[in-house]
């Protein structure tokens, strides 16, 4: 290498001389080009300016347009997702569904459509979309249709709150009527696509496949603005920026975005203010900037279309400053000067952030620079001179520079890192200073590191470390290797290892890896087992290590485990280890075969632990744990799950008779069983064990403990001491009855009723009558009131039962009263409890508290009711004397309906639904409903009509002269009152208006 | 910033050069236009779909040849639909804020256009056309834009339409061979009624298992026209204007006979709307025929597409419009005319330039072709003139499209045509007669669908809505919604 100039200089004199030699001769040019001018090439370089000033402002009235508003779906995103969400979880799908399903994705745009126009609307926009990737018909074979849906505003920048101004280009047409939103000449149900990579197609494929091949979630990532495209043969183009969907779980599975047709942006691109005249156009398009030209999107100003009528590219070149020269087509000679605005429309590293999208402002050069084209040419001279020289002259400098440099480099490359570095001088002052630290730098790093190792061998600490690349023939070691892995130490000491043996001994190490964990690696030394972890740190070629020993953790860690895992009395698993091992084996459910859960509970341990102290009972557990202890792992499982109790689970079987051979060997086991207690005297085992089968009984296990412990319960309260097998039909019957006394305390402490009110309508004046209430349980295990009762019955607690609906039935009347949500005086009927009764002070308290709504009530009396009862008939009583009602329930269901309403005397009767259902077309039916009519009505007593379903069966009965009715057919039972339907009364009124005289 | 005064000069010289040629340009023959300084011509429409089309081609084609020339340009922008085109051109008017500037040209219907020039903002078309070039026009449409009474002619007829009856060739004739019907009952109301009960209880025979599963087969656009036309048609025309005054003639009988024809109907099902439009209803097979306006046989569609989306292709085929039994026949003529507003000479004049040429024969025709309206000069207005254009249609013209213009051309020659006059409370007249007997429809079909759904039967369920005391309680609420607007 020869050097220019032997004495040394300092860099930045380098740097400065040769670029303030090009900043004189640049300004000199420029000086003496602009010295030239005159006033009218000033005026040129005002008209570029001007081109291009309004250019960029266009533009950017344009990019916050589609910046800011159109493409701003962030908040659309979000609710059609929800929506879509919904859908699939309102109908049990899942988002893969979608790819196959048509009659599925029909429903899921239905439910979205909303949200899509809404989009239309905020986002100002002449068309917005909803595209699912599935069939959008059933009748899809080739799998070219998309469901979706697609509407398009004739003007968006009005609105129209009846969807009048939409029109429907894609959608079922359930949607078109269902949103009143006319039908396009061009309207299909659904989307059709070839697939076949036409730029008419962009707009739904390029984001749905951008976020495919991505594993990133964020839909707004893979935006895309398509650059022009045709929805139907009508060749109205427009411009799109769709977003694909992405579903929480990340399928992509479908794509959402805005249309922004051709005229609308037309419409502000005002052309004609570029230079005022109507020579000129603004031209969206794409740029190229490699080969210099634009796809146009669409362009405005009839102008354009003169020049370039039908043109796919437009070429350009660069002229004056920031203006562009666009190249004539053949059919003009018209020079035409364009200014060039670059949007910014996508995010840096997204997709599609190299479509470049750009507004080119185009007028005639003739109008523009209307003036000297003379100095124009000078100016395109100068600007290339000095574009010519400045490069001539920075290759000059920047030659001079990096030519010593990079040999320098090349030298330091090539220098041996183990040995002390020497590097040529090169006569520049701060490179050779920089080279006399690289050599002190890395003595000093090379002491440093021996002074390291010493420092760990003196700290005990049981590291070694070792250093090699990929080139050199040895490998450092750091002393303490040899022992740390039980490799003969070398012949002297800090001799460094040769690679091949280090790689070979490396490789051997690898037969004894530690299960756990792939760096740790098992060594069998006479002392005993060591644990050794090697951590490896590659860097490019140089690869680093280091060697511990993790003897003392590991065993650490093995201890705990053990703890957590296991009952430290019997040796057996503990409930969580048991949980675990179960939650594995159920993720394998093909390896269960068939299975069985015991679940035991040790009999009289209570008694063991009083009698003769805790020892013998953990004696007694300890022995039946032994006992259940098959010490079969492949197949049982067994555990401790709290003090006497015991879970085993055996699975793997071929057959239940397999199986349950397995299960008598343990009831063998258990009942063969026993221990000495302190009095000397031989203490059977015995306990109650209950089963549960997999897959016969469950599927799941929580279920299978659920069904063991009941059926352990089940022979826990009869004859203890067996073991006893699962019966659904018993669960079903009686789980209520055993689980659920919990339930009831909950439910009667915390009152956790509710009532819905079902209205009862006075035939006459098509009025309601009254309501009933029904109480309802907010305890999830009570299906039904009739639940509630039979075990409040069985567990003795019907009174308390009987003064909650009472007191809450009339707080719910109550309180709907004083919101003014009746009409009336509309009465509340009450259902009371047979042979129960307030106490006197609880019949206090309750007239205290709602004595204004006495007169208001009726008590429904059921006929099954002991009604002479002393309670019974005090209650009548009661209610007759606050002015209140008596109906008699469930008429027409018992014996001595007949009789009862003789003795009793109530004010309304109540036909069970048993006679009204199917009355129209029931001889027999009709026959007793028209006695019961004559008689009652001779006497004053109201006949009511409960359970009427269907229309016939109500104007049979209003015919007849029922005078209240109640059932599904008038309105359902509610929490809140809402009026009955008016089309109901009406029907009602026909039947009415019709009764015989 | 130092003023250079060589650019001062120069300025001062530029001004008075444009000034000066900016006054010639004002006394010149041609009305100040010049090919160097274009001016802008807008026009606010109420086109949509293929005749939106059709207009902007035909408005580049117009730019980039006599435009061109001239120094017209012209700006089209459609504004939806004609109740929007009006909101526009009111807050354009009325300078309300955010409002558009008023534009050159709107299309516009008598009463809007009644409204426009009762501000003053109606420019006289008829000053710049001579009587030769106005003899070139169709009489009567000449006529309806000579409104305002001093003969000056404030809107400018571009297309007419009048209305069709058109058909789903292919399902109508499943039935017609199923049961004998012939299409001689499209010539009445009464038999249009008779054959859609028909229509409804064979398709209800069609699945024995479901009952009241029948389906519509006729469905109307433009429920004005039938009140307003039927009215005429049964010797009472409902709108009877004298100098811009209107009296209601609402007469009971008449009413009855239309109640009868569409309200019954209506409830029992045999007639139906659904869609937005009836083509809508057509296109997902809700009804199999409709009236409607020739302009919009464009949407008339060439398949039905079921509500599973699964779609089959239909012919079809068009008829006159029904009239009622032992009357003449009458039919609507409509179609918005272009007014231009008050603005200068030279923009109304190059607004003249613009409307003449469009509405040239050749232009004229083509628009036709392309839009299902009926073309304005007596030249183009005859089956020749239209046969001769559909041979040289630069795209085939459709069988359907040809049908629906020759029918409109035979009901302009055959029919009585009725135009709506201008008064006051047109707009708000128009809407209630529009809407009053379909929304009362409507309302009681619902009612009828829902009794049919607890059981009823067809009977029991109309029972109470087919009553003449239904009637006179409807009757009553129209007179007094119409009685309101005086």
């Amino acid at each position: 290498m020869h050097l220019f100039h032997p004495k040394a200089h300092t860099l930045r004199r380098r740097l400065v001389l040769p670029i303030l030699a090009i900043l004189i001769v640049q300004g000199l040019l420029y000086f003496f080009v602009f010295m030239q001018g005159n006033v009218l090439s000033r005026m040129d370089e005002n008209a570029y300016e001007i081109l291009n000033e309004r250019t960029i402002n266009r533009k950017l009235y344009l990019e916050k347009e589609m910046v800011h508003r159109w493409s701003n779906m962030t908040e659309s995103e979000t609710a059609v997702l929800d929506k879509i969400a919904n859908t699939l979880r309102r109908e049990g799908r899942s988002y893969a569904d979608i790819a196959t399903d048509a009659a599925l994705n029909q429903t899921v745009v239905q439910d979205a459509a909303q949200q899509i126009i809404y989009l239309l609307r905020r986002n100002l926009v002449s068309g917005a979309f909803l595209i699912l990737d599935g069939p959008g018909l059933a009748s899809d074979t080739d799998g070219s249709t998309r469901a979706g849906f697609y509407i398009r505003d004739l003007d968006p920048t009005s609105y129209v709150d009846d969807n009048g101004d939409l029109l429907l280009e894609r959608g079922m047409p359930t949607i078109s009527k269902s949103m009143q939103i006319s039908l396009d000449s061009y309207w299909s149900s659904a989307f059709t696509f070839r697939n076949d990579g036409s730029p008419d197609e962009r707009y739904f494929f390029e984001p749905l496949n951008a976020a495919r091949a991505s594993d990133n979630n964020e839909a707004q990532n893979f935006g895309y603005w398509c650059p022009g495209y045709s929805l139907n043969e009508d060749n109205l183009r427009a411009i799109s920026y769709s977003i694909p969907l992405i579903a929480p779980d990340g399928t992509v599975f479908g794509v959402m975005g805005v249309e922004i047709n051709q005229p609308y942006i037309q419409d502000m691109l005002n052309f004609s203010e570029l230079n005022g005249s109507q020579r000129s156009a603004y031209v969206l398009g794409v740029l190229d900037e490699e080969a210099g030209t634009i796809t146009p999107v669409l362009s405005s100003g009839p102008f354009y279309s003169t020049q370039f009528y039908d043109t796919d590219t437009l070429t350009f070149s660069p002229a004056s400053g920031s203006a562009y020269t666009l190249d004539p087509r053949a059919k003009t000679s018209e020079k035409l000067s364009m200014a060039l605005a670059p949007f910014q429309l996508y995010n840096t590293n997204t997709p599609f952030a190299q479509q470049e999208w750009v507004l080119a402002g185009v007028v005639a050069q003739n109008d523009l620079l209307a003036f000297s084209s003379q100095i124009r040419s000078n100016a395109a001279l100068s600007v290339l001179l000095c574009f010519l020289f400045s490069i001539c002259a920075l290759f000059v400098a920047g030659r001079q520079i990096t030519h010593p440099l990079i040999a320098l480099v090349n030298d330091l490359e090539k220098s041996d890192p183990n040995k002390p570095i020497a590097l040529r001088k090169l006569h520049i002052d701060e490179i050779d200073r920089l080279s006399g630290a690289i050599e002190q730098l890395s003595g000093a790093v090379a002491e440093s590191s021996s002074r390291f190792s010493k420092i760990l061998l003196m700290t005990g600490v049981q590291l070694a470390v070792f250093e090699y690349s990929d080139n050199s023939p040895t490998v450092f070691c750091s002393d303490n290797i040899y022992s740390l892995l039980g490799w003969p130490p070398p012949a002297e000491p800090g001799a460094s290892l040769p690679a091949s043996e280090f790689l070979q001994r490396m490789q051997e190490l690898e037969q004894h890896r530690y299960a756990e964990d792939d760096t740790v690696y098992l060594l069998e030394f006479p002392t005993g087992p060591h644990w050794v972890k090697v951590i490896w740190l590659h860097e490019g070629s140089r690869h680093l290590g280091a060697v511990s020993d993790i003897t003392h953790e590991v065993l650490e860690k093995q201890k705990v485990e053990y703890e957590r895992d296991y009952d430290t009395l019997t040796h057996l698993y503990n409930r969580r280890a048991f949980d675990r091992q179960l939650d594995q084996l159920f993720r394998k459910p093909e390896t269960l075969g068939v299975s069985a859960l015991l679940m035991w509970d040790l009999d009289n341990l209570k008694y063991i632990n009083d009698t003769y102290g805790h020892d013998c009972g953990d004696l007694y557990i300890k022995n039946f744990a032994k006992a259940i202890d098959l010490e079969d792992p492949a197949h049982v499982i067994a555990a401790r799950r709290s003090g006497d109790e015991f879970y085993i689970f055996i699975h793997g079987y071929a057959s239940k008779e397999e199986a349950r051979r397995q299960i008598d060997r343990i009831a063998q086991h258990v009942t063969g069983g026993s221990f000495v207690l302190p009095n000397g005297s031989v203490f059977r085992l015995r306990a109650s064990g209950g089963v549960a089968w997999y897959p016969d009984d469950a599927l799941t296990y929580p279920d299978l403990i659920r069904y063991a412990d009941f059926a352990m319960y089940t022979i826990k309260h009869s004859d203890k001491g067996r073991l006893q097998e699962f019966d659904r039909a018993a669960y079903q019957e009686n789980s209520i009855l055993i689980g659920g006394q919990e339930a009831l305390n909950r439910l009667i402490d915390s009152q956790l009723v509710r009532f819905a009110l079902q209205p009862i309508l006075e035939v006459r004046t098509g009025s309601v009558y009254g309501y009933e209430l029904l109480m309802r349980s907010l305890v999830p295990e009570f299906n039904s009131p009739q639940d509630i009762l039979r075990l409040a019955h069985a567990q003795s607690k019907l009174s308390k039962i009987e003064r909650m609906t009472y007191f809450k039935a009339l707080e719910t009347f109550s309180r709907l009263d004083r919101e003014g949500q009746f009409k009336g005086h509309e009465r509340a009927f009450i259902n009371s409890i047979a042979s129960q009764c307030m106490s006197e002070e609880e019949e206090a308290a309750f007239a205290a508290q709602y004595g204004s709504y006495l007169p208001r009530m009726v008590m429904e009396v059921t006929e099954n009711e002991p009604y002479e009862h002393t309670f019974t008939a005090h209650k009548i009583e009661a209610t007759k004397r606050t002015g209140g009602l008596v109906a008699l329930d469930d008429f027409g269901t018992g014996y001595n309906s007949e009789r009862l309403l003789i003795d009793l005397a109530p004010d309304i009767v109540k036909v069970d639904i048993s006679i009204i259902h199917g009355i129209d077309q029931d001889a027999d039916r009709q026959s007793l409903l028209n006695h019961l009519i004559s008689y009652a009505h001779d006497r004053g007593i109201l006949v009511l009509a409960e359970g009427v379903e269907t229309l016939r069966e109500m104007e049979y009965v209003v015919t007849q002269g029922v005078d209240l009715l109640q059932g599904y057919f008038i309105a359902r039972p509610t929490f809140d009152i809402e009026p009955i339907a008016p089309q109901i009364l009406a029907v009602v009124r026909e039947a009415y208006e019709k009764r015989k005289p | 910033m130092k003023k250079n005064p060589f650019t001062a000069r120069l300025g001062a010289l530029l001004l008075c050069g444009s000034l000066f040629a900016s006054m010639l340009a004002g006394c010149g023959s041609d009305h100040g236009l010049s090919a160097k300084s274009p001016v802008t011509v807008t026009v606010w429409h109420y086109y949509n779909g293929a005749q939106q089309r059709s207009f902007d081609q035909m408005v580049s084609e117009f730019n980039a040849t006599v435009g061109k020339d001239k120094g017209i340009i012209v700006a089209a922008s459609s504004k939806g639909d004609v109740n929007e085109l009006i909101s526009h051109t009111m807050d354009a008017i009325d300078h309300k804020v955010g409002a558009a500037e008023i534009p050159t040209i709107i299309a516009a219907y008598a009463d809007t256009a009644y409204t426009i020039n009762e501000r003053g903002m109606a420019a006289d078309i008829g000053s710049y056309l001579t009587d030769k070039e106005l003899a070139q026009y169709i009489p009567a449409y000449i006529a309806e834009g000579r409104f305002s009474g001093d003969g000056s002619l404030k809107l400018f007829p571009i297309a007419k339409s009048t209305e069709i009856f058109m058909l789903n060739k292919t399902d109508w004739d499943a039935f017609a061979a199923a049961t004998g019907a012939t299409d001689d009952s499209f010539k009445t109301w009464e038999g249009l009624t008779d054959v859609s009960r028909r229509y409804y209880e064979w398709t209800d025979a069609q699945t024995p298992d479901i009952p009241n599963d029948g389906r519509a087969f006729f469905g109307r656009d433009a429920m004005a026209n039938y009140l307003i036309i039927g009215s005429l048609q049964l010797g009472h025309e409902l709108f009877d204007v004298t100098d811009g005054q209107v009296e209601f003639d609402v007469d009971e009988d008449a009413m009855y006979r239309l109640w009868e024809n569409f309200y019954v109907p209506y409830v029992n099902g045999w007639f139906a709307s659904s869609g937005r439009f009836r083509s809508d209803d057509v296109k997902t097979g809700d009804i199999v025929a409709l009236v409607g306006s020739t302009s919009g046989v464009t949407y008339f569609p060439t398949a039905v597409t079921r509500d599973d989306g699964s779609s089959y292709e239909i012919e079809s085929a068009v008829y006159p419009v029904p009239n009622f039994e032992g009357t003449e026949p009458y039919a609507v003529q409509q179609g918005a005319g272009m007014l231009i507003t008050k603005s200068d000479e030279t923009h109304e004049y190059a607004a003249t330039v613009f409307l003449k040429w469009f509405t040239s024969t050749q232009n004229n025709l083509q628009f036709a072709v392309d839009s299902g309206y009926l073309p304005v000069t007596v030249e183009a207005n005859s089956e020749e003139a239209l046969g001769a254009a559909f041979e040289h249609a630069a795209e085939p013209v459709s069988e359907t499209l040809q049908e629906v213009l020759l029918n409109g051309i035979y009901t302009t020659q055959n029919y009585n045509l009725y135009t709506n006059r201008a008064f006051a409370q047109g707009n708000d007249a128009r809407k209630i007669v529009e809407n009053s007997l379909l929304d009362a429809a409507k309302e009681d079909r619902e009612q009828v669908v829902f009794r049919l759904s607890i059981g009823m039967s067809q009977e029991e369920a109309v029972a109470p809505f087919v009553t003449r005391e239904q009637f006179s309680q409807w009757l009553a609420g129209f007179r007094a919604q119409l009685e309101a607007l005086l």
